[in-house]
């Protein structure tokens, strides 16, 4: 019999020391360290992962002049790094939103809930977010705030309660 | 005398068609021909579809008194060729639709008869984008 013989575990996220010898107690170890480290990566790291792909793909389509057969802006480097940076800041525990290429070379991201219940934000790759929603019937709601590195809480907000 | 007569008769045609178009009614029903995948989703037309180009403008067709054949035709053999893409969808709304917000919509009849364009976009693009979203909210998928 095998067994993985851990002493003194304080933790269950901290490393145990492994006192196993055999082959088999080499792969369970491996195996709680690969947990600890995956439990410790930042959900977005998994979340957005298609996202990020979804992202990457729309730049090599869009990164052409009139990619929308109506004289559309390219869309460029600095756009695609910032709207990359929003998508790493952008909480998971929030709906993910579909990316959309703007014909003025912005790449933007909506949140479709239905009728009278969408918002949409750009980024342009000069430090700022353009928004504007329909947040059920009769409330709209649009402004451009600075961005940086986390996302501006009016733009959370606006997410939360149409998901609602 | 002969190009002379082929000169009058084509001026003739064109005042003719200009005079059969009417201004553009809020009840008209218009479409917006989509060439990025992107700009759709599986049921809705998404904001950006509409966003106004360089211009400033918005290309649209009027379709009133169109059947469906014909619309996608002026889609196909129009409108796509001309941009050398290929035709993903179109979207329908009102000209009633435009007119809530500060747009508006003309008739612009150099390159199509039914060819119209969405004018007086705000310059502010988050302005611009309520105004798409509007837009969106109103619109109905076709696809071909």
């Amino acid at each position: 019999m095998t067994a993985l013989a851990l002493t003194n575990h304080q933790s269950f996220l901290q490393p145990p020391r492994d006192t196993g010898t055999s082959v088999c107690a080499d792969a369970i170890y491996k195996l709680i360290q690969d947990t600890i480290k995956h439990l410790k990566e930042p959900e977005i790291w998994h979340k957005s992962d298609s996202l990020i792909a979804e992202l990457k793909s729309i730049y090599i389509e869009c990164s052409v002049d009139n990619w929308d057969g109506y004289s559309a802006r390219a869309i460029s480097f600095a756009v695609f790094t910032e709207a990359h940076s929003f998508l790493l800041s952008y909480p998971s525990t929030l709906p993910q939103p579909e990316i959309v290429p703007e014909p003025s070379g912005e790449i933007g991201f909506e949140w479709n809930f239905g009728e009278n219940k969408i918002f949409a934000a750009s980024v342009k790759g000069n430090n700022s977010i353009a928004y504007a929603g329909l947040l059920g019937a009769g409330s709209k709601i649009n402004g451009i705030e600075a961005y940086s590195d986390s996302i501006p809480q009016v733009i959370l907000q606006s997410i939360k309660r149409i998901a609602d | 005398m002969i190009q002379f007569l082929k000169s009058f008769f084509k001026a003739l045609r064109e005042s003719q068609t200009r005079e059969t178009i009417p201004n553009i009614q809020d009840q008209e029903d218009l479409c917006r021909y989509i060439f990025s995948s992107n700009h759709v989703s599986a049921t809705k037309v998404k904001y950006a579809a509409f966003l106004p180009d360089k211009n400033g403008e918005t290309s649209v067709f009027r379709i009133s008194g169109c059947t469906e054949n014909e619309i996608w035709d002026i889609g196909i053999n129009h409108v796509a060729k001309l941009s050398g893409r290929i035709l993903k969808a179109r979207g329908d709304f009102a000209a009633s639709h435009v007119r809530k917000s500060s747009l508006d919509v003309i008739s612009e009849t150099s390159r199509h008869d039914l060819h119209a364009n969405l004018v007086n976009w705000p310059t502010e693009r988050d302005e611009q984008k309520l105004i798409a979203i509007e837009l969106a909210n109103s619109t109905k998928l076709c696809k071909p």
